[in-house]
């Protein structure tokens, strides 16, 4: 009865609190529906790159005849095909001065010069001893125009390729297959970014919610009140982590029914991957607490979990590579429990063992965690 | 009238740089993001860098019989095709996919004696860009050397075109990317988390009965806050060149007026949200959505081009893309229309003086009304 | 009549600072007992540590004739506590924080009534955040008796209140009074501890240095009736009768001041005070006579005012 009157009392406060309703459960269904559009574009972008645009200026330094000029102008044309997944949109510019002017102005990502000996391609076809023609690309240093030179790169590669396709008597296919999954399953990045979101959620209760909502309810005096009551100290964690525990249900449960909608891979429902979920759970919160035992007052339990927070996030692995990072930064991800949880939660869903270290890591965090706050509880409370 | 500005001025330069929250959040918190992205980003070094992949292959008995070669001329042969990439050779199939799965490799082929070959990927790619340079550098290396087509038809060179006073890498669009994150958030924040917290004191209140007129009251308590945001930057980029020897050349009068024209833009859309949402936790809220948004549409981790059409006006409409652009201009990382560069500092700054004037005093009356 | 909290040598120190010095009284029960003293006394200290949220370094606490090592649940049962700043979740309703609460302990008053009692009738659904600072503080009075308890526990209940919202506060402390319940107050009021304590502890610096009812520490430091009125700043020079003592003197401008002059025989001190007047042609304005008062104890015994 006690521990129930105190637990309706707080998990009202946070429902009415506008703040903890947008960062728990709003925010991470919005990062996963964005995301997995956003990054699910380029993953598909060798099959399916016309939502991608870039704008590639193309120039002859002299009009290609015959084979030259049929391969060249399927190429270019290929690029701008939406139709067929082609990335650019093509704008033919009349001077090589024109076309780097615009590239410098920014209304292109790259500028393709193809020479005025194109025309050797129809030797080299017959002679393979004719130098090849060289295509110049021209870019800038910014993301969106190396982006599209490195297209561009590849699609010349395999245009290539193509030559000698059609001059081989040999035919090859490649069979692409992607390791842990079926030969029917396509690679999904919904499946790699659903424990990113899930994780996230996790952390914005554990590292925020909770040790902010503690420390405010400590230096404002709401626990001193409570503590002039017959509540035990154990009744009233319990309620601390019942109310997070609820919370992060509920966001948990939404992601989930998102996850459903958008077609994540059904591992994710199976009942390792919840029981595991559930262990990252309590070593989240366990951090949480770690904190507030190191940091007491309010305003310094802002700013760690603030970096906190984005430390484990960025240094986790959850939405990039960071097992090449340097050793000034990879130690973290060493030590990061997010690293190994987000490991563990995709090796489930690609149905690979989790390693001693996925179960290793969060329990010995845990171990560490909750016994520090232990000793540290009544100096936590500010309670003699 | 003088007098009673400066001695304002004073007073609120104590209140910033005596607040260690503020100037923590101002100055050293942007240095993180700088540490964090450019070390996770950065090539660390100024010389532009194509990331090499590994890649392993397994020559089936087979293969090599039909094709009569030996397994160490099959392999010089094939590495070659893969350059400047890494190609180990590998015994068996079963060794080559454990490899895949443990990430010695990125991807791994099989080569037998029929006509399809395997191709493996680890399917928990934690770059999801990579993947697609690692498919198709991979697949076009086979395919050349399946067919023979060890002399390219089409030869391709690329040149890095200089848009700036300095030769940029990427590295310093990203870093100039992330100050210009800093300086939004700094003028944004600030003035949020200040008013925020002089209502919660009661402060407004106090100073709406002495003499102090609204305007004077929000312009020397951001003047300050124009002044941390400045510091900060220069932090930013005595630590971009320090640890990741960046290579621009910054013009510290333009860099100025930048930073003055976009954090005065920024602190009055911070005092627009605290006027809208009137409490501050929920102004602060708007306020991170506001650049977690912006963040990730600046075009500063990935390009803007790869952002899914319907939501890529985004991009277009938010204020980082113009600042990033206005940031590397300073830094001559690259150049920009002296025409296009005032009129965004001249938008800015009279966009921002204009909304500062407007909304503090609207500010300071909900304020002192509650 | 018998003690139900006994309190025997309770030190606690906080590094240089002494803000429990050996301070030991009993509190009867039914009775209204004041902790009486300047801010930083060591009155919410004390009584923090008796309702069990600090620690003494030594000493001995009894409740119920029992000695205690520390204030434990079932204890907490029996007591209310409105601490000196009560603190609850904004968002809830006055309601949901008085149910709330109410479900912490065994035993329950009726809410309704409490609600009644204290006049919150209008804002039992609203929100805390929207309720003004008396309301909030009758909320906490609220809050503390909930349970029905035997010993109620109130720091500071009436500071910052109109005098309206304060004179209600003290009858309903009378009332609980009335209803058999011990009250520990502490105030830094001089005519609140007046107004409602049967006994007084006066504390400064940690210490008690004067206890007993109202009346008898009035009568503890000698003063009758006190003639107080407003003169030229010569009277101090001019006026001369050793039987008579100026207690106090405050400027007023640079010409007058505020006298204050103690005494038995009130009409003789008033003939000695016109005599001087007259003789020395000084103005005499502003007369008045009142009784002494706690703050003239406290005056008395540390030579300050308890504002000081």
């Amino acid at each position: 009865m006690k521990i129930k009157s105190m637990l309706s009392m707080f998990l009202k406060e946070d429902f009415r609190n506008f703040i903890v309703i947008f960062w728990t459960f709003v925010f991470p269904l919005v990062f996963f529906l964005f995301f997995t559009s956003l990054f699910g574009n380029i993953s598909n972008s060798s099959e399916n790159s016309s939502d991608m645009e870039f704008r590639a200026g193309i120039y002859f330094e002299k009009p290609p005849t015959g084979l030259a000029k049929e391969i060249s102008h399927g190429l270019v044309t290929g690029l701008g095909d939406k139709n067929s997944g082609g990335p650019f949109e093509n704008i033919y510019v009349s001077s090589f001065d024109e076309g780097i002017q615009l590239l410098k102005d920014k209304k292109l990502e790259i500028f393709i010069v193809f020479p005025e000996n194109l025309d050797m391609l129809n030797l080299k076809v017959i002679l393979s001893s004719v130098p090849a023609p060289v295509v110049k690309s021209y870019y800038r240093s910014d993301s969106g125009s190396d982006f599209a030179r490195k297209i561009f790169k590849s699609v010349l590669d395999s245009v290539n390729v193509e030559f000698y396709k059609r001059i081989s008597s040999a035919e090859y296919t490649l069979q692409v297959q992607e390791l842990n999954k079926k030969a029917s399953e396509n690679f999904s990045y919904k499946d790699y970014l659903f424990p990113s979101v899930l994780l996230m959620s996790i952390l914005t209760v554990s590292i925020f919610n909770t040790p902010l909502s503690l420390a405010y309810s400590i230096e404002k005096g709401i626990t001193k009140k409570i503590f002039t009551t017959p509540i035990r100290s154990g009744h009233f964690f319990t309620v601390v982590l019942l109310e997070n525990l609820i919370l992060l249900g509920i966001s948990i449960l939404l992601i989930y029914i998102e996850g459903k909608i958008m077609g994540v891979s059904p591992k994710a429902f199976s009942a390792k991957y919840i029981a595991y979920l559930f262990m990252n759970v309590v070593t989240l919160i366990s951090v949480g607490l770690l904190m507030l035992s190191v940091f007491r007052k309010l305003s310094a339990v802002n700013v760690a979990a603030n970096i906190l927070y984005q430390l484990m996030m960025f240094l986790g692995g959850l939405f990039f590579d960071v097992s090449h990072t340097p050793m000034i930064i990879r130690w973290f991800v060493y030590i990061n429990p997010v690293s190994y949880m987000a490991q563990g939660l995709r090796n489930i869903i690609n149905g690979a063992p989790l390693g001693f270290l996925n179960y290793f890591v969060p329990i010995v965090w845990i171990g560490i965690c909750v016994i520090i706050f232990s000793l540290n509880f009544k100096k936590v409370m500010n309670y003699e | 009238m003088n007098n009673r500005f400066s001695n304002l001025v004073k007073f609120f330069f104590l209140e910033t740089f005596k607040n260690k929250s503020e100037v923590f959040y101002t100055m050293f918190f942007p240095v993180i993001f700088l540490l964090l992205f450019g070390f996770i980003f950065g090539l660390g070094d100024t010389q532009h860098q194509e990331e090499n992949f590994s890649y392993g292959l397994v020559f089936s008995s087979g293969y090599l019989s039909y094709t009569e070669q030996s397994s160490q001329t099959a392999s010089e042969k094939v590495k070659k095709f893969f350059e400047p990439n890494k190609l180990n050779i590998y015994e068996d199939s079963e060794s080559l996919k454990n490899a895949v799965l443990s990430s010695k490799v990125d991807a791994g082929i099989i080569v037998d004696e029929t006509s399809e070959v395997k191709v493996f990927y680890n399917s928990d790619p934690a770059n999801i860009q990579k993947i697609t340079w690692i498919k198709f550098a991979g697949e076009n290396a086979i395919k050349k050397f399946l067919y023979g087509a060890e002399k390219d038809f089409l030869s391709i060179s690329a040149e890095n075109i200089g848009t700036g006073r300095v030769e940029s890498t990427q590295m310093d669009f990203l870093l100039t990317g992330i100050i210009a994150i800093s300086i939004l958030s700094g003028g944004m924040f600030s003035v949020i988390n200040t008013f925020g917290r002089y209502k919660k004191l009661g402060v407004i209140k106090k100073f709406m009965v002495t003499p102090i007129k609204s305007n004077e009251f929000v312009i020397a308590s951001s003047f300050n806050k124009i002044l941390l945001n400045f510091f900060s930057i220069v932090i930013i980029i005595i630590l971009g060149k320090i640890i990741y020897n960046m290579n621009y050349s910054f013009d510290w009068l333009m860099l100025i007026i930048v930073c003055l024209s976009s954090t005065l833009g920024m602190m009055a859309f911070g005092i627009l949200l605290m006027v809208i949402f009137k409490e501050l936790e929920v102004a602060q809220s708007a306020a991170s959505i506001l650049m977690t948004v912006m963040m990730f549409f600046a075009g500063i981790y990935f390009p803007i081009n790869i952002i899914p059409g319907y939501i890529r006006w985004v991009s277009y409409i938010l204020p980082i893309k113009y600042v990033a652009d206005l940031l590397r201009h300073v830094a001559g990382v690259e150049s920009m229309n002296i025409t296009v560069f005032w009129l965004i500092n001249v938008l800015m700054a009279t966009s921002g003086i204009i909304l500062l004037a407007l909304t503090s005093r609207q500010l300071m009356k909900d304020q002192a009304r509650n | 009549m018998e003690n139900i909290i006994e309190v025997s040598n309770l030190r606690k120190y906080y590094k240089t600072v002494k803000a429990v010095d050996d301070i030991s009284f009993s509190i009867a029960a039914g009775k209204v007992f004041a902790l009486l003293g300047p801010n930083g006394a060591g009155k919410t200290t004390t009584v923090e540590i008796l309702e069990g949220l600090r620690r003494a370094d030594s000493g001995r606490i009894s409740y119920f004739g029992k000695e205690i090592a520390k204030v434990n649940f079932e204890l907490k049962e029996k007591i209310g506590v409105q601490l000196q700043n009560t603190v609850f979740f904004e968002s809830l309703t006055v309601k949901e924080i008085l149910k709330g609460f109410s479900g912490l302990y065994e035993k329950k008053f009726d809410i309704d009534t409490l609600v009644k009692k204290l006049e919150l009738e209008e804002k039992i659904n609203s929100k805390i955040k929207t309720l003004s600072g008396g309301q909030k503080q009758r909320l906490a009075i609220a809050v503390a008796l909930v349970n029905d308890p035997d010993i109620v526990f109130l720091d500071e209940p009436t500071t910052g209140l109109d005098p309206q919202a304060r004179r209600m506060l003290w009858d309903f402390i009378n009332e609980l009074k009335t209803n058999g319940k011990t009250i520990v107050l502490t105030t830094h009021y001089m005519e609140e501890a007046e107004y409602l304590s049967d006994f007084v502890n006066i504390v400064d610096h940690g210490k008690v240095i004067a206890s007993g009812t109202v009346e008898q520490l009035i009568d503890s430091i000698g003063m009758k009736s006190i003639i107080r009125f407003h003169s030229d700043k010569k009277f101090f020079d001019c006026f001369k009768n050793e039987s008579l003592k100026i207690i106090e003197e405050t400027a007023i401008s640079s010409e007058k001041k505020i006298y204050e002059i103690q005494t038995d025989n009130v009409e003789k001190a008033l003939s000695n005070i016109f005599e001087t007047t007259r003789k020395n042609n000084l103005l005499i304005s502003e007369i008045a006579i009142r009784q002494p008062n706690l703050e003239d104890v406290f005056l008395k015994l540390t030579g300050r005012t308890l504002r000081d």
